[in-house]
């Protein structure tokens, strides 16, 4: 009785089936396959048939067949070969005969096998074909990728808007995709795009003006958040170089005051940051006793850069370079003696006590506590010995101006005292050279 | 009177002794004294130099870092990139990609193998990522009930660029390669398909590594089953041939021209045409080296080959189907030779279906005979002990092993002329171990034998190839079997056997004793049963007499 049932139920299920599909109400069939054909052996006829279509919500599957075809049929299998790796399947041949959706989104071809499993002899009868699944409409929200966050003025464009638009199911899209592009000059690109290869892009070319780059894309059904591209000035190409005061007295106080301000691309366009100075200063000519030499690296800012420089230890004049992207200047620093004269008397002569102070410098002032003089006792008189060593250096600090030594008896003729950058020769009081206690 | 003279010593001997005692024992405390303290000095080193170098050990084994991972080489070839990609690519980030691209397929064919998801996120990404991971749920739905597996391996990689971005970050490339997709259970292959894909893909650099972002397959190609070659095998008179002095697997690395040569020279003075050699997998260390010369010295004398694929190989792995379709690639110019006759591509292949797996044998040898027949000039068939429906429908031609009794070999060959193929007898032949137990030959029934099979094959118009040239006293035998040495021809000093004289077309008249001889060692213990049987009677009525 049951098996009566269920061989009535089997012929309306089929009955129903061919209904349906004679009143168009299933897919539409993308590949027809006759069961004849790629089976291997398998006597069935051509009343046997596998309809199958790639729709929105997956691949769509129906076997249509013939009841006295039927028995032999016990199991379907379908199996896809995806970029991933095999899907299997199985169901029963009510199912087959209804109507199979296997929810399979990957846009693109699609290889798959349907096994028929025959109940009798548990042959599995092999079909293969494939099935192309479109890519839907793009959905929001489009991702604009944009490669360079900045680019500079009149330069050959490096950036680009890079995108793949995706549908419902994570496909790339092939919709076209309209690309606004507001440069900072006010000019206004559009461009029409859609993916190739799975990627669509363009370049975002660059502007004469700097500021900022807006980027908008959209499908007819897709949008995407606006992205921006800074765009640049281009490398320096001008500046002014500007000496806030010069000369300056070689005192450790003073430094030079240096201004380095208007920075310009080829286009005018003022450069606030992202360039960088570099400067050079160094003796006019190669002191071999008292060389100088600065050179330091420093970002602009603000389109403006001061620089102190301290004053060199010996006066005279100094070659000043400054280089920032194609621009380069040149000037000249000067200092004279921070010190007229260095005063001094001797308060006895036997022992030789030595007052040197007080010290002012060109200002009147006082020169700091701390400042180091040094005493050479010489042999020889250096105006004409100009390398003899000397018996003996001390090294005093000055305070209030003031420094006091009682000089000792080394046989030495001659004392030189060097203050900053000033030098002076004394003759030592002695039996044969008695000399007055002030100068 | 000489004072060293003995017979004037005047010592007490007993005193001497004592002294020579002492003397030894001072000796013997010297020793020890300095032994003792000597020994415990080189334990002591010796422990130093054991604790030293455990220490450099222990450092060693600190210092070890994990080594990256490297996809195997050769795997993929990089085709001319487009010219209006907006960025070159520099060799090193090629390099790069090119390693993450491949890890990412092992690392998915190590997912769907062990249903271990935690190196995904690694190497996929977005819709990529998507796919594998529903791929491995459903996988996974599926394995629960029905405990299989899938497989998913892909080699020859040909990738073109397209679209490599501005910022280095986003690349699109096409991607031509070949795949082996399967579903295992067990063993067994349940399904599989080998074909050629071509597809796009989009990749995204994060974190330093590449990620596959999203693919899409644009078309594929399996392999057809190629139109037969026109073959002729009823003129194939031949050998298979096993060097003696470098038998079976060692013939390749100690390979000997001079001794090649010889037995080509032997094999066509016997008037054969044809030899069959054997080409182990993974290609053995001189192969590529010895296979021209090999193949000159065939042509030289005339002597049409039938190498043999695969052998030694019982695997049938997928995971080996890249380095066996490298294998294949290296091999091709050489199948061309004008000498090769046709590619067996594996021996006996049918002898591995009980361990392997019918299926997986089947679909591993079907994949290599569509690709040696379509992309050699050569037909191709694979050898078999049984014949298989599935491997002939694959093959130009049929190819038979016949070790059994002559008297069977017509229904075999009827049952192989319903395939409507050509067939070649490749290989029989019959030993002449005489003290083999318990089936002992002479080398009259090797006449014997040799004459009837070729009284089968010269009326069914067969070809065929004996094994072997030689009898093989040197080197390992398949299986350790003694009697693969006596199958030869020849013996090992290359003398005929009297199955030349068959050769040469004479007639061994064999009688009916000859005939049934082979089966008079059943005599023996059917003899010694009776025996047994007469004692046992004759005790037992002693036994009983004595009773009485």
């Amino acid at each position: 009785m049951n098996d009566l049932l269920k061989l009535a139920l089997k012929h309306l299920s089929l009955a129903l089936s061919i209904l349906m599909i004679m009143l168009g109400c299933h897919s539409q069939p993308s590949a027809t396959l006759s069961l004849g054909q790629a089976a291997h052996g398998l006597m069935l006829n051509d009343g046997l048939r596998i309809y199958s279509a790639a729709t929105e919500l997956g691949f769509n599957f129906r076997l249509l067949a013939r009841a006295q075809d039927l028995n032999m049929v016990k199991a379907v299998e379908i199996l896809l070969y995806s970029p991933a790796g095999p899907l299997r399947y199985l169901f029963s041949l009510e199912e087959a005969l209804a109507g199979i959706r296997v929810g399979y989104a990957r846009a693109g071809r699609c290889y798959y096998q349907i096994n028929l499993l025959d109940a009798e002899s548990q042959n599995l009868y092999t079909y293969e074909s494939y099935l192309d699944k479109a890519p839907l409409n793009a959905i929001s929200p489009l991702d604009l990728k944009v490669g360079a966050r900045s680019l500079r003025v009149a330069s050959e464009g490096i950036s680009a808007l890079v995108m793949h638009p995706l549908d419902i199911d994570g496909n790339v899209s092939h919709d076209e995709i309209h690309v606004l592009i507001e440069q900072p000059g006010g000019n206004i690109l559009e461009k029409d795009i859609h993916a190739e290869r799975l990627v669509a892009w363009t370049y975002l070319p660059s502007d004469d003006h700097t500021g900022l780059m807006n980027i908008t894309a959209y499908t007819a059904q897709a949008r995407g958040e606006r992205n921006e591209v800074d765009i640049l000035p281009n490398v320096v190409n001008d500046f002014i170089l500007s000496k806030l005061n010069d000369p300056i007295s070689t005192s450790p106080r003073q430094t030079w005051q240096l201004a380095f301000e208007a920075f310009e691309d080829v286009l005018a366009n003022p450069l606030e940051s992202y360039a960088t100075l570099s400067i050079q200063a160094q003796s006019e000519f190669q002191q071999a006793m008292s060389p100088w030499y600065l050179s330091l690296n420093r970002p602009i800012i603000d389109n403006h850069f001061s620089l102190s420089i301290p004053s060199a230890p010996y006066a005279g004049s100094y070659q000043l370079k400054a280089y920032a992207g194609r621009s380069f200047r040149e000037s000249n620093l000067s200092s004279h003696p921070h010190i007229p004269l260095i005063p001094w008397r001797w308060l006895s002569l036997d022992p030789a006590m030595l007052e040197v102070g007080p010290i002012i410098d060109t200002q009147g002032a006082l020169v700091d506590d701390g400042t180091s003089l040094t005493l050479e006792l010489l042999k020889e008189s250096p105006a004409f010995q100009q390398q003899s060593a000397p018996r003996l250096t001390v090294n005093l600090t000055l305070n209030q101006g003031m420094a006091l030594w009682q000089v000792p008896k080394v046989g030495a003729s001659y004392l030189r005292l060097r203050l900053l950058d000033h030098e002076r020769i004394l003759f030592l009081p002695s039996a044969q050279n008695p000399l007055k206690l002030a100068p | 009177m000489n004072p060293n003279d003995p017979m004037f010593d005047d010592r007490n001997p007993q005193d001497e002794n004592t002294f020579v005692v002492s003397l030894k024992r001072l000796v013997w405390l010297l020793a020890l004294i300095i032994l003792i303290p000597l020994s415990v000095m080189v334990l002591q080193g010796i422990s130093q130099l054991f604790r030293i170098s455990q220490q450099a050990s222990t450092q060693l084994n600190a210092l070890n870092s994990i080594s990256l991972r490297k996809a195997d080489e050769g795997m993929l070839t990089w085709l001319p990139d487009n010219p209006d990609s907006p960025r070159k690519m520099s060799d090193f980030e090629r390099e790069q990609l090119s390693h993450d691209y491949l890890l990412a397929y092992e690392e998915l064919n190590y997912a769907l193998l062990s249903e271990d998801i935690s190196g995904l996120e690694s190497h996929f990404q977005e819709g990529a990522l998507a796919d594998v991971l529903n791929l491995l749920q459903a996988k996974g739905f599926e394995s629960r009930r029905s405990q299989e597996k899938s497989q998913f391996i892909t080699w020859d990689h040909q990738l073109e660029l397209y679209f490599y971005s501005p910022d280095g970050i986003t690349l699109a490339l096409r991607d031509s390669y070949h795949y082996a997709q399967a579903f295992v259970l067990e063993a067994d292959i349940l399904h599989m398909r080998f074909a050629k894909r071509s597809m796009d893909v989009l990749l995204n650099l994060n974190d330093g590594n590449w990620r596959i972002h999203h693919w899409r397959i644009l078309q594929e190609e399996s392999l057809p089953t190629p139109d037969r070659k026109p073959l002729r095998l009823d003129n194939i008179y031949g050998i298979n041939y096993i060097a003696r002095s470098a038998p079976f697997n060692d013939l390749w690395p100690k390979f000997n021209p001079a001794e090649v040569e010889e037995d080509f020279a032997r094999i066509q003075g016997l008037g054969l045409n044809t030899v069959r050699f054997f080409i182990p997998f993974p290609a053995p260390e001189g192969l590529f080296e010895h296979l021209p010369n090999f193949l000159a010295l065939a042509e030289r004398y005339e002597l049409r080959l039938i190498p043999t694929l695969f052998d030694t190989y019982t695997c049938y792995c997928l995971e080996d189907m890249p380095k066996a379709m490298a294998y294949l690639d290296r091999l091709l110019p050489y199948l061309n030779h004008p000498s090769v006759l046709i590619v067996d591509v594996k021996n006996e292949a049918d002898s591995d279906f009980s361990y392997r797996g019918k299926n997986r044998v089947r679909t591993f040898l079907t994949y290599i005979l569509r690709y040696v027949r379509s992309y050699s000039d050569k037909p191709a068939f694979v050898g078999l002990i049984n014949l298989d429906e599935k491997l002939i429908a694959e093959s130009d031609a049929i190819s038979l092993h016949h070790y059994d009794y002559a008297k069977n070999l017509p229904k075999r060959i009827a049952e192989a002329k319903s395939y409507q193929k050509p067939i070649l007898l490749e290989e029989f032949g019959f030993h002449t171990q005489i003290d083999k137990w318990p089936d002992p030959h002479t080398r009259r029934d090797q006449a014997i034998y040799y004459q009837d099979i070729f009284a089968i094959t010269s009326t069914s118009g067969l070809g065929w190839l004996v094994w072997t040239l030689y009898d093989l006293p040197e080197g390992s035998m398949p299986g350790g079997r003694e009697v693969e040495r006596h199958l030869g021809i020849l013996d090992s000093e290359a003398r005929a056997k009297e199955v030349i004289q068959v050769l040469r077309g004479h007639i061994v008249e064999a009688s009916w004793l000859e005939r049934t001889r082979k089966y008079l060692w059943l005599s023996r213990p059917i003899l010694l049963s009776l025996i047994f049987l007469l004692m046992l009677g004759l005790a037992l009525s002693f036994f009983s007499k004595h009773r009485k």
